[in-house]
């Protein structure tokens, strides 16, 4: 049975990687369940701090249009006075500034709220393929817990993300590597307490679904070029 | 339970013993023991020969600390932005140009761009100036203590991972407990803004802060000085020795390409 009350105190425990939210998630009756209903609750939570503070952040700055003609003003005299090909610059400062202001949410619409479905999406991936992964190398390494129980301890590398709740303050900058040697940490102590294994090999366990991820990202940003390139997704 | 007792009862804490202000933060006298470069007396006040402080204690230290040490830059980043009302970052760097401008103008490029950045700081933010300038001020106060978690947290896997490779046997909850004291020195790096004593004031916050998280990490840690020393300079060692083999290796790369 879901114990969503329990969740803030097992992120908190989590975070100072105490034993105690790790028991409790492995010897739950539905661990995976549990966990997904952890990673969704605090990534969506997350997500919509992350939303308001953007569109904050929008509104405590000027117009995206005016700073743009101003860049754009600028750049041109810029251009005059180092003798640089204006109009191909101008062209390329265009381009990159509308593809940003448009994905930070910046120039206005849907691009705001782009967190609010991101950070969900990508916590219950990273999550399911550290479990999975994490599980398969700490059994070949001799570890004897179940997938089951992996997923469960693995869900509390989202008690990070508490963090990200802070940003619903315009400006508040919560650091990716704080976010992910922490989320690694928590994941070592899932990993450990787990399968039972042995510093070195929990470490190492804990560290190739990282390495997995170096290659697949990789792969799969690759292939997504290659299919938009050749004409799909349009 | 009296947390001072010898006796570990495991299970739940009580609600109140978990909101209780003594388990998020050391009493003031280890505090003033670290700064002192006690770190013994700040992690072990009660002399049972380990690591007595939590990293729970660690946390609420570093950010409560860290908040007070950002209190001063809030007040310099209010002043600053609120004349301007515009956020803090445009107000900062429309200063900065300015100031470098007034040392370093005359270069026509330097002053277009310097000029642009300027006229976008004086541009008027879409809600009223006042509430941006006080929000964004309130979010780069609230980064201060995010700021220390992250170098704690991030510096202090590498460090503990290399004194792990060369015998310290203890676990990362002590360590990161133990070292977390490194942010009472470092309470004076808050004084940056102000004139003359400001940067002094900083750069002595940093180098007690190098001690301090020298002590705790040979305390924690176990390991002879030398040793110590070296879990401590070689994450930073690597992170300007490997990019700089690497631009080596691709500046070699190139010459033999065009050759």
């Amino acid at each position: 049975m879901l114990e969503p009350q329990t969740y803030p105190t097992m992120v908190a425990k989590a975070l100072v990687l105490d034993d105690e939210p790790f028991t409790a998630m492995i010897e739950d009756d539905n661990p995976w369940v549990e966990g997904l209903a952890l990673t969704v609750i605090v990534s969506l939570i997350a997500g919509t701090a992350q939303t308001i503070g953007g569109w904050l952040t929008t509104l405590s700055l000027p117009d995206a249009t005016t700073v743009e003609n101003a860049l754009v003003t600028g750049w041109r005299q810029f251009s005059a006075a180092t003798a640089l090909p204006p109009a191909v610059t101008e062209t390329i400062f265009t381009r990159a500034w509308s593809a940003a202001a448009g994905w930070t949410g910046y120039a206005g619409g849907w691009g705001v709220l782009t967190p609010l479905i991101a950070t969900p999406f990508l916590a219950i991936a990273w999550w399911l393929f550290f479990a999975v992964v994490a599980f398969a190398a700490a059994r070949a390494l001799g570890g004897h817990g179940s997938l089951n129980s992996t997923l469960g301890a693995a869900a509390l590398m989202v008690a990070p993300q508490v963090l990200v709740f802070l940003s619903i303050v315009p400006f508040v900058t919560v650091s990716g590597a704080l976010l992910g040697v922490w989320g690694l940490l928590i994941g070592y102590r899932a990993v450990q307490s787990t399968h039972h294994l042995p510093w070195r090999k929990a470490v190492l366990a804990t560290l190739i679904p990282y390495a997995a991820a170096l290659i697949v990202v990789p792969i799969i940003a690759t292939a997504y070029v290659l299919g938009f390139s050749a004409g799909g997704f349009r | 339970m009296n947390q001072h007792t010898y006796v570990h009862m495991p299970g739940r804490l009580q609600k109140e013993d978990w909101l209780r202000w003594s388990n998020w933060m050391p009493s003031l006298d280890q505090m003033g023991a670290a700064v002192r470069l006690k770190v013994a007396d700040a992690v072990d006040p009660f002399e049972r020969g380990y690591v007595t402080v939590t990293m729970r204690q660690g946390i609420g230290m570093i950010l409560v600390l860290g908040l007070l040490a950002g209190v001063i830059p809030l007040f310099a980043n209010l002043w600053l932005a609120v004349p301007m009302r515009t956020s803090v970052p445009l107000a900062q760097a429309a200063d900065s140009i300015a100031q470098f401008l007034s040392t370093n103008g005359g270069y026509v490029p330097l002053d277009i761009a310097g000029h642009t950045v300027q006229t976008i700081a004086g541009l008027e933010p879409r809600m009223p100036g006042i509430f941006a300038a006080i929000l964004s001020a309130l979010g780069t106060w609230i980064n201060w203590p995010l700021g220390w978690l992250a170098n704690w947290i991030v510096y202090g896997v590498l460090v503990f991972a290399i004194a792990r490779l060369m015998g310290a046997s203890n676990t990362l909850p002590a360590f990161f407990a133990a070292t977390s004291f490194t942010a009472v020195p470092l309470l004076l790096t808050g004084l940056t803004p102000l004139p003359c004593i400001g940067p002094l004031a900083a750069l002595a916050g940093l180098i007690l802060g190098f001690a301090v998280y020298f002590q705790a990490c040979r305390f924690v840690t176990r390991l002879d000085s030398g040793r110590t020393l070296l879990c401590m300079l070689l994450p930073p060692a690597l992170v300007i020795v490997v990019p700089m083999l690497l631009i080596t290796l691709a500046a070699i790369l190139s010459i033999f390409q065009l050759g």
